[in-house]
């Protein structure tokens, strides 16, 4: 028996990696032969090989021995001296071992091919006997079975509890069954075991299951199995009877009379009653079920007041809670219809907002456009009727100042165009707020320069005038102001002074050493207030139009 | 690769059980575990020889390089041997080292083992007083050799002298393995005997 399991598992681990083929096949050969036996692994030859002194090994056999064996090897069949150059593939012995008649390797998993050894190597790569390892569990399977095992049968196959539907491993399965919260739930005193339907409907009716005394209320202690109720019952009757007594002498003297809110709550009812009975009350079948409920309820947490109660009163009150119930809910449906009619309100109500709220959008951009629409409209105005007297407000100047200090491509300023009268020339007022060329670096430069505008073909030209530019000092005391004004006269002459042949004239007039930076910055001076500079520029003209 | 081992064996035990020596209880092989790494063997002795009629086991283990390096033999039965140690059973033997040959099987050892028994080489001893003895007191030997075999291998041949000086030195308080030893080992002369256990 112990060959029979040795056997068959090294033959699996040898077929597994099929690369550490080193031996012989291991084929059943049919007939038997041992002809190509190969003498060190005792199999058929693979890669036949022979020796000078005739005798064939594996390629593989016979390199290891050889190998292994250092100088002055042997044969190992007949002790010859052999080395690793007495050796040759013997192919004659290959072919004919290839055309030998042999079942596949696989036949004990249960493989029937039989074949020539040459086919069956083919075959035997792709045999659905082959073992496999499983790449989860290491398990040894068939290759066929590979499916089933993965699917079905694999140790570490992952499954549903089908009882607590928790994920638990196969070869966990029935060890967790045993711990399943749910599939071990067996009453804890008779041991009976429950279905998860019976111990959530509580059918199941334990003789073991120890219980109370139905007197306990009234002071019993005893506690028994169900069986031996009864007798507790015949043989303790007195006792109960006593109890009971007590009890009732306790209630009556706690309450001697119907209290005045019991006797008003009835006289309530009563009313209740009345209105009901004559009140269309359209549910009344339910009404009334649902009274036969109320009532078992309100007979449980009443119970020592119901014992004082007057019979009488007490059923008329349940009655008439009936009603109310009732009446309640006819008021349910009554509000249900309120409810329906709101919700519908609302939702065209919502409606209603959003369209609100797109005409608001639409709105909102008119008055933003209309908005900007009269800033430019305003700004033109300035430009137009400012008579050729321009202030420039320039914001941020800090900001402006350090982007120039870093030579940014825009710093060079220029001041929206203003006319000199409504239909006169137009100018603009160009800024290096770091100077330019020379004065790179120390000096603001400012200059004028023309620009074109629809009234150049109805001025003179060359411009003819005098500018003024001025860096207004914004100290808040006028008396304490000591502004940078530069007045200049337009020569004609000057080519910043001709009509302009592109949007702006690319030549100016003006300053390079307009004032010395330090000077504007200095923080005894006024010139930058709220970071804002203040430029001015007044132009007169004096040409005739 | 210990597999080309274990397979090999597997086929060399297939062939020993079937081959006619078992058949006529000339060798035996059993296996000692399930990984074909130790087996027991057993010889009988061969006929014409001191060991005649007696049956004398083996311990074999296979090393993870067999075929290419020789199973580790030695004798569990206590002989009398030049060849083989009377201490601890260890076997001179060249196949068992130097000239073993991948070819060879358990069977040609166990037979080769026989034939070892059947022709002692005194000049390559293992057990240089069991060599002297065969060398120098040729009957003595045989004498000693066939009593051991009595004693340890359920051999036939009774050696009432003999056994009768291991009694007469187990008298004297002697244990009767070591007094067995001193006696042969001192061509059962009483007196030397008891002076080498003395000694």
């Amino acid at each position: 028996m112990a060959t029979e399991t040795g056997e068959s598992f090294s033959s699996y681990e040898n077929s597994l990696d099929n690369t550490n083929d080193l031996e012989g096949y291991d084929n059943e050969f049919i007939p038997p032969d041992h002809c190509y036996e190969c003498p060190i692994c005792m199999m058929c030859l693979r890669e036949p090989y022979q020796t000078d002194c005739g005798h064939r090994f594996c390629r593989n056999c016979i390199k290891r021995w050889l190998r292994t064996n250092a100088p002055g090897r042997k044969c190992p069949a007949c002790n010859d001296l052999l080395t690793s150059e007495q050796i040759y593939p013997d192919n004659f012995a290959k072919r004919e071992i290839y055309s030998l008649e042999a079942k596949c390797r696989y036949s004990k998993s249960g493989c029937e091919v039989q074949d020539s050894l040459k086919s069956l190597l083919n075959h035997e790569r792709h045999c659905e006997f082959r073992p496999r390892k499983c790449p989860n569990c290491g398990q040894i399977v068939v290759c066929k079975d590979m499916d089933e095992h993965l699917s079905k049968l694999c140790p570490k196959l992952t499954v549903e509890c089908q009882l607590c539907r928790h994920h638990v491993q196969l070869s966990n399965l029935d060890n967790h069954r045993n711990l399943c919260a749910i599939g071990n739930n067996s009453c804890p005193d008779c041991g009976e075991s429950l279905d998860s339907k019976n111990s959530a409907d509580k059918l199941h009716t334990c003789p073991k299951e120890m219980s109370k005394c139905r007197f306990n209320n009234f002071g019993c202690k005893y506690k028994g199995l169900q069986t031996e109720m009864r007798s507790h019952m015949e043989q303790y009757q007195r006792e109960h009877l006593a109890m009971l007594a007590d009890s009732v002498e306790q209630l009556m003297a706690k309450y001697p009379k119907p209290s005045p809110d019991v006797a008003a709550m009835g006289a309530q009812l009563q009313n209740f009653f009345s209105a009901s009975t004559s009140a269309e009350c359209e549910p009344q079948g339910h009404a009334m079920a649902a009274a036969v409920d109320f009532e078992e309820d309100l007979k449980k947490p009443k119970l020592k007041r119901a014992a004082s109660l007057a019979t009488q009163p007490e059923k008329s009150f349940v009655e008439s809670e009936s009603m109310r119930y009732g009446s309640g809910e006819y008021a349910v449906e009554q509000s249900h219809d309120v409810v329906l009619q709101l919700r519908n309100q609302v939702a065209s109500q919502q409606q209603h907002i959003i369209e609100l709220q797109s005409k608001v959008n639409y709105l909102e951009s008119t008055v933003q456009d209309a908005r900007s629409d009269l800033q430019n409209v305003k700004l033109d105005f300035k430009r137009r009727l400012c008579h050729g007297s321009f202030v420039w407000r320039l914001k941020n100047y800090k900001k402006l100042r350090e982007e120039a200090r870093l030579g940014a491509p825009n710093c060079v300023l220029h001041s929206p165009g203003f006319y000199t009268s409504f239909n006169g020339y137009q100018f603009c007022i160009r800024l290096n707020l770091n100077g330019v060329e020379n004065a790179q670096g120390t000096h603001l430069s400012l200059f004028i320069h023309l620009m074109q505008s629809e009234n150049d073909d109805i001025l003179a030209w060359p411009f003819t005038g005098k500018v003024t530019l001025t860096i207004c000092d914004q100290h808040q005391v006028a008396s304490k102001r000591t502004s940078i004004s530069e007045t200049l006269v337009a020569k004609p002459g000057l080519a910043a002074f001709q009509r302009p042949t592109t949007f702006r004239n690319h030549k100016g007039f003006g300053y390079m050493e307009f004032a010395p930076i330090s000077y504007l910055e200095s923080e005894d001076r006024f010139f930058i207030k709220d970071d804002v500079l203040l430029i001015k520029a007044e132009v007169r003209s004096t040409s005739v139009s | 690769m210990a597999n080309i081992a274990a397979q090999r064996i597997q086929r060399e035990f297939r062939e020993v059980i079937k081959s006619e020596e078992v058949a006529k209880c000339h060798i035996k092989l059993e296996l000692k575990n399930d990984e074909y790494t130790e087996l027991k063997g057993e010889i009988a002795g061969p006929p014409d020889t001191p060991y005649d009629g007696g049956v004398f086991q083996l311990d074999i283990i296979i090393p993870e390089t067999y075929p290419f390096n020789p199973p580790k033999v030695k004798f569990i039965t206590k002989i009398w041997h030049p060849n083989i140690s009377s201490v601890t059973g260890a076997i001179c033997l060249d196949i068992l080292k130097d000239q073993w040959a991948a070819a060879m099987t358990l069977r040609t050892v166990l037979l080769s083992l026989q034939a070892l028994l059947s022709a002692a080489e005194p000049d390559d001893p293992q057990d240089a007083v069991v060599a002297r003895q065969y060398k120098e007191q040729q009957s003595v030997f045989r004498q000693t050799a066939k009593h051991w075999t009595y004693i340890y291998a359920k051999g036939p041949h009774r050696e009432a002298e003999l056994e009768a000086k291991v009694s007469q030195l187990r008298g004297m308080g002697f244990e009767e393995h070591k007094a067995r030893v001193a006696l042969s080992t001192c061509d059962w002369n009483i007196q030397r005997a008891t002076d080498h256990l003395i000694s």
